[in-house]
């Protein structure tokens, strides 16, 4: 891990984002605005599969809709938060915050592939799942949020 | 006037706690970023919709009547948690541009909501399920879409300019002045060869051991301005442990221990060129070089595997 983090510390591409002003609060807005949409995303699938919202319409229109939204926002998200580690991995990789946050992003990412397909099957386990994935990208933002007071 | 009402409101027993707590200032943020990711993203979703792009339904009508409710919701929940924050630290906040921008750019969004409810909206029913919708919805959905980005961006950029604008000055510098964000710190490596080891280097030259044709002896300070010199690298040397102790440049909780064993080894070797006693600075500078190893060894052993400057 130190290896790791001298390696990252010596990167060229870090030190252009930390030489600027502007490159650190953008990429962190950048990011934001990213966990907005797929954050609104998983909302609404979420919703529609406990029966919450838009009940004249299938699930599986919901879940057709926002998947490639879902997967824009996730692809920006990664891209954002691996230049945000390439300019502070100090700041980052030996957080305990962070290992958590990356392990509920991977869990979430994987577990919205399958739950989608439970919620268009309208299954008696689409309900708590629903309510899974909506509380661990909940928890995705609190760890994301806390990285920066530990 | 203001500034009174600034400074009462922070100072409100909730404020305090905010401000002195351990957990309740992130806590707060994590909700106020949750309520604005789903504000931002039901907003996105209208807007994009307006703007011409096909939603999750055909209708615009009922997308709206669907989403709103969230929206308003998640606007609560974010103006809850922003006021407190707000109130935590009411005069940096409002002495801080991108707050006041961020606030005014909220404002103009409202405007503009209010424009469209009260204008095209209410002949929704005529395109509610047309694509492009007419120009002045997709008018109205680019400006919000601009409008709150802006308030995401100036939000996070507050993070970054906290406290760099004394309430004084920000009263009369009403335009822009040059973005405020703090400067980058010296990488740790950068920082311990050019600074670091050159200043210790120069600091053991005055209680170096050296043998040549004349003799065996310590190349101690002789003249007063000798002295001065000394007093100078130690001085420089205290300064750089102390520029070491903060949070860029902590590796792990022993970081601020280490420094201080090097800042205080500097402190003696500093007081010692003073009063020009010369084993005592011999001394100090074995206890430089000591904090030095010690450090080292903690976090970077295989340094030490090198043979190490003598100061004997």
């Amino acid at each position: 891990m130190k290896e790791l983090m001298g390696l990252l510390a010596d990167n060229p591409l870090g030190e252009v984002i930390r030489g600027r002003d502007w490159t650190l609060p953008a990429l962190q807005s950048l990011h934001i605005l990213a966990i907005a949409a797929l954050m609104s995303a998983v909302l609404l699938i979420n919703l529609r599969a406990v029966g919450g919202l838009a009940r004249d319409l299938a699930p599986t229109t919901l879940v057709a809709n926002f998947r490639p939204w879902f997967r824009c926002s996730l692809a920006v998200l990664l891209g954002t938060g691996v230049l945000m580690i390439i300019a502070e991995p100090e700041r980052t990789l030996t957080n305990p915050w962070f290992g958590l946050k990356l392990l509920l992003v991977i869990a979430g990412s994987f577990g919205f592939g399958r739950q989608s397909r439970l919620a268009a099957a309208d299954l008696p386990l689409s309900r708590p799942l629903a309510i899974a994935s909506l509380s661990g990208w909940l928890a995705v933002i609190c760890c994301g949020r806390w990285i920066a007071y530990t | 006037m203001l500034s009174t009402m600034l400074a009462w409101l922070q100072e409100l027993p909730f404020a305090v706690a905010v401000r002195e707590g351990e957990a309740w200032f992130p806590m707060l943020e994590s909700v106020h970023v949750i309520a604005i990711a789903v504000l931002f993203g039901t907003l996105l979703m209208m807007d994009l919709r307006l703007l011409g792009l096909r939603g999750y339904r055909a209708g615009v009508r009922r997308m709206i009547a669907e989403l709103l409710p969230i929206t308003w919701g998640a606007f609560s929940f974010a103006a809850l948690t922003g006021a407190a924050l707000f109130a935590s630290n009411a005069t940096d906040y409002w002495a801080n541009p991108f707050f006041r921008w961020k606030l005014f750019a909220i404002l103009l969004a409202g405007i503009n909501m209010a424009l469209f409810h009260a204008g095209v909206y209410r002949r929704v029913a005529d395109w509610d399920e047309q694509l492009p919708p007419p120009r002045l919805a997709r008018l109205a959905g680019g400006i919000s879409l601009v409008l709150w980005t802006a308030v995401v961006c100036c939000g996070r950029w507050i993070g970054f300019s906290t406290g760099l604008f004394p309430p004084a000055i920000a009263a009369v510098t009403t335009p822009a002045p040059a973005l405020p964000v703090r400067e980058p710190v010296l990488p740790l490596k950068e920082f311990m060869g050019h600074l670091l080891q050159r200043n210790a280097g120069q600091l053991w030259v005055w209680t170096a051991y050296v043998s040549d044709d004349e003799g065996s002896r310590y190349t101690s300070p002789t003249r007063a301005t000798d002295w001065d010199d000394a007093e100078s690298d130690a001085l420089t040397l205290r300064q750089l442990a102390l520029a070491l102790d903060q949070s860029d440049y902590r590796l792990d909780t022993e970081w601020p221990h280490y420094l201080g064993r090097l800042r205080s080894a500097a402190e003696d070797s500093a007081a010692a060129a003073e009063r020009h006693d010369f084993p005592a600075l011999l001394a100090a500078g074995d206890a430089v070089n000591e904090a030095c190893v010690g450090c080292h060894l903690h976090y970077v052993p295989e340094l030490e595997g090198h043979p190490v400057k003598s100061t004997r």
